[in-house]
């Protein structure tokens, strides 16, 4: 009796179980083929490019958007006045050309015929709205200092709510022209002119939507290659090829398809089943998938280094700074840890960056071997800086982010700096990323794990990070030379090409030899699986992360 | 019994609002703001808090969100995760799918276990015993990410390689929505199937043992109705005391499962908006979080005196 009750209730267990299935099962032939149908239908015009990203799109706004995502996902939809060719040139977008005035100060651009996907033609007055708008203390867009940092004129004024945002340095002449007036000569306005929050937006559309301007696709507006179709926030979201973008030829596939993963290890394993074409590693998966041919490697800009509390007791003596960039070994740091493409950083201004008058990379005209790793001197400058302090052993804080991989990198540099500077005792500290913002901006720390992410093509985005009083300078650094020769390269030498360059490479002399103010860590770089059937993504070290227009994808 | 409802809903009235005042104490005392981006200078920060109405003095502010709380359901608007866009409309939209995914979750789990705390516990000491229990205390030390991520692998990638035919799509799916849940489902109710198995074989072992099923087997009743009418009914008190808390927990979603399955709900938005300072999130979760809690204590409660009269006699009496 019981055996035949239990072999009842197995019967039982299975049957219900696959009731459950039937059940789904019923709802899924329509579901799949719909998706199939969807698919081929997609196929005939081109097919869609399926991207992996970690975090919800935060923002379709170009004055509230600050991150990679956002940026990417904008300059995907609206085109400026310039764009990004693969090498990282400019090339004409709205604007056919410029002219530009003997005293470098007025720029006048001469747009072409393009139409918002609405139908309605981009206008210079779009312009005149858009950067209106970024520079609005209203809008209080976080990245309104951008408009101050191109030196469009009274921009930093009106932020400051001290004149109306009409007296903004840009104006619409016609239809078809816009003239912009500087405050002072910016040798890399032009680049600006790529980046997303001085491009244009449509006055009538961004007023009747008001508040719930970008929040939607229906909210939207594009006059880009792409348009977004479907955002199903927190899911992901879809851009479709724009017919009405000028040069929608040039589009070779039918759009863009992002789904949110946050599980790294899911996401590589829906790059296996193709149902992925681009995924981003984590170190720990890159191992797995280095002798991939879809491996590859991209080089970003961000710069991380560990920021050293001048105003500390024991990190106002240069020598306990130099003794601490000297002490940890980078290449275990890039090669074990991070395993990602990242590259040791011996210099604050990055490769890549900018290019000098003389055609050449800036890091390759410059010292690269600051802050080499080498125990003999670090301990050398170490014991003078005992001495010096009247101390013969220490205690330590080190403050860095909760993340998974900062936290391993700090724990190898508490251990390379316990073993190679005697007398030391390192603890550490980990908080979430804003509230260690905080403290570092309190100049609340000894020793903090930071990065820097550059804002435009030119030094001068690292440079004037250290300037005195700086919002940004964390280790509270004072040097009137360095201030001296990183204002003058804005100001004075503007102009200058080759004077300008020569200052800024003495200032980052100053800053990382005599003054030792930091201690650079590495350059970052992400290890991506593209799919070998896809060509034509260009990554941007600078502003927008990735240009998909010129994306192809074989059979 | 009515009045007994209505003085529980009235306490759980007056605790949801200790909870909010708690809450929105908690995060005035947290350390960092929303608006603390490396590149944002003072001035700008201040433009920010004006904009959003930090600046206003704490009584002010705490008006202004029990007013639009209370009356309009407003949280305010998220200030990082998805910007500017309204935290109801956010949570609106993967609420349902937290929900969705925890009964499936509950309804699975809680059968399942029970069948198989019914096959332990009439097979008592034999292999059909140890097999089950061996399997709940499986499902109870597996980690809920190992476990979510093998199904994706066998079921979804590697099934799917082997027959050429998805049977389970490896993610959540839009398109698919029921489909593509299957997975998630099993992986959630694992816990669930292992805590209900392993609390109703004791209890029924117990029950099975005891007089009145003693006599009724003496009586000659079959033993279906023995175990179904008499044992499972008070086995079931333990069983639900425990369901209760769980349901809460897997109707507020599984940070893991989120994860791995690419679902969009709530564990993962609560998570994520912690690490961003994204306030007004964090109090809208929560705040749903602890409704459904008491929801859930009150259904229990209720629950109860259906399975057991003798309960809501007693309870009946005291109020």
């Amino acid at each position: 009796m019981r055996k035949l009750l239990s072999l009842l209730l197995i019967v039982m267990l299975t049957v219900g179980l696959f009731a459950g299935c039937a059940k789904t099962e019923e709802q899924t032939p329509a579901d799949s083929t719909n998706g199939t149908e969807a698919n081929t239908a997609a196929a005939a015009e081109g097919k869609t490019l399926r991207i992996a990203v970690d975090v919800d799109l935060p923002s379709m706004d170009q004055d509230v958007a600050t991150d990679g995502l956002s940026f990417e996902a904008i300059a995907a939809t609206i085109e400026g006045l310039y764009s990004l060719d693969a090498a990282g040139n400019l090339i004409p977008a709205i604007a056919t050309d410029y002219e530009v005035s003997e005293d470098g100060l007025t720029y006048t651009f001469h747009l072409r015929d393009a139409n918002w996907s609405n139908g309605t033609p981009v206008t210079a007055n779009d312009f005149v709205f858009s950067w209106r708008r970024l520079v609005d203390p209203a809008m209080a867009s976080e990245y309104s200092f951008i408009a101050e940092v191109a030196g469009v004129a009274n921009a930093a004024a009106i932020t400051a709510g001290e004149k109306p945002t009409t007296e903004l340095g840009v104006q619409a002449t016609d239809d078809k022209t816009l003239v912009v007036t500087l405050d002072r000569t910016v040798p890399y306005f032009l680049s600006l002119t790529a980046f997303v929050t001085f491009f244009p937006l449509n006055e009538a559309f961004v007023t009747e939507k008001g508040a719930d301007y970008a929040l939607s696709p229906e909210a939207l507006l594009s006059n880009g290659p792409f348009k977004m179709v479907e955002w199903n926030k927190g899911y992901g979201f879809k851009l479709e090829k724009n017919a009405t973008y000028y040069d929608a030829d040039a589009v070779k596939i039918a759009g863009l398809d992002y789904r949110v993963m946050k599980d790294p290890q899911t996401s590589a394993l829906q790059f296996d089943a193709n149902e992925l074409d681009v995924v981003k590693l984590t170190a720990e998966l890159v191992d797995n998938y280095k002798d991939n041919a879809a491996f590859a490697n991209i080089e970003a800009s961000y710069v991380w280094y560990m920021s050293l509390n001048n105003d500390d007791p024991i990190f106002s003596n240069v020598n306990a700074r130099k003794a601490l960039q000297h002490a940890v070994n980078k290449d275990n740091i890039v090669a074990n840890i991070l395993n990602d493409g990242s590259t040791v950083a011996n210099f604050i201004v990055p490769t890549g960056l900018a290019t000098g008058p003389d055609g050449k990379d800036f890091r390759e005209t410059s010292k690269n071997d600051y802050a080499l790793y080498d125990v003999a001197e670090a301990q050398k400058y170490w014991e003078t800086a005992k001495q010096e302090l009247g101390i013969t052993e220490t205690t330590i804080e080190i403050l860095f982010d909760d993340a998974e991989t900062v936290k391993k990198m700090a724990e190898f540099i508490q251990a390379e700096l316990e073993t190679n500077l005697p007398g030391l005792t390192v603890s550490l500290k980990a908080q979430p990323k804003k509230n260690r913002l905080e403290l570092m901006r309190e100049h609340d720390f000894q020793v903090g794990i930071t990065r820097w992410g550059p804002d435009y093509a030119d030094p001068l985005t690292y440079l004037e990070l250290f300037l005195t009083g700086s919002s940004s300078n964390t280790p509270n650094y004072a040097n009137a030379t360095y201030d001296e020769l990183v204002k003058s390269s804005s100001t004075t030498l503007s102009a200058d090409a080759e004077g300008r360059w020569a200052a800024m490479k003495e200032a980052e002399d100053l800053l990382l030899a005599d003054d030792a103010v930091i201690a650079p860590l590495y350059q970052a770089g992400y290890s991506y699986l593209i799919n070998t059937k896809v060509t034509g993504i260009e990554p941007h070290a600078i502003g927008t992360p990735f240009i998909y227009k010129n994306v192809s994808i074989a059979e | 019994m009515i009045k007994y409802i209505g003085r529980r809903l009235l306490i759980a009235f007056v605790t949801l609002l200790t909870i909010m005042t708690l809450l929105f104490i908690l995060l005035e005392f947290m350390p960092g703001s929303p608006f603390n981006d490396e590149k944002l200078s003072e001035s700008q920060r201040e433009l920010l808090n004006e904009k959003y109405g930090l600046n206003d003095p704490i009584p002010v502010r705490y008006k202004t969100f029990m007013v639009n709380v209370l009356t309009k359901g407003d949280f305010g608007v998220s200030y990082a995760i998805e910007k500017n866009a309204e935290v109801s409309n956010i949570i609106d939209k993967r609420l349902p799918l937290s929900i969705r995914f925890g009964l499936q979750a509950l309804a699975l789990g809680s059968v399942v276990g029970i069948i198989l705390a019914a096959i332990a516990a009439l097979n008592k000491n034999t292999i059909w015993d140890t097999m089950t229990t061996g399997f709940s205390v499986l499902g109870i030390s597996i980690p809920s990410y190992v476990f979510a991520l093998g199904l994706s692998y066998f079921l979804g990638y590697k099934l799917t390689k082997a027959t050429g035919h998805q049977y389970f799509p490896m993610t959540f799916d839009i398109y698919q929505p029921w489909k593509s849940s299957i997975l998630p489902t099993i992986a959630l109710s694992m816990f669930v199937i292992a805590t209900v198995a392993r609390f109703m074989r004791t209890e029924l072992v117990e029950v099975i043992g005891s007089d009145f099923v003693l006599l009724a087997e003496a009586k000659g009743l079959n033993s279906r109705k023995i175990i179904t009418r008499h044992a499972m009914r008070n086995a079931l008190i333990p069983v639900v005391t425990v369901l209760g808390p769980l349901t809460v927990s897997l109707m507020t979603g599984s940070l893991v499962i989120e994860r791995v399955f690419g679902i969009p709900g709530i564990g993962d938005l609560l998570v994520t908006a912690i690490s961003v300072n994204d306030f007004n999130i964090i109090i809208a979760v929560s705040f749903y979080y602890s409704i459904f809690y008491i929801i859930m204590q009150l259904f229990i409660d209720i629950l109860y005196g259906i399975i057991d009269p003798r309960i809501r006699v007693a309870k009946g009496g005291q109020s």
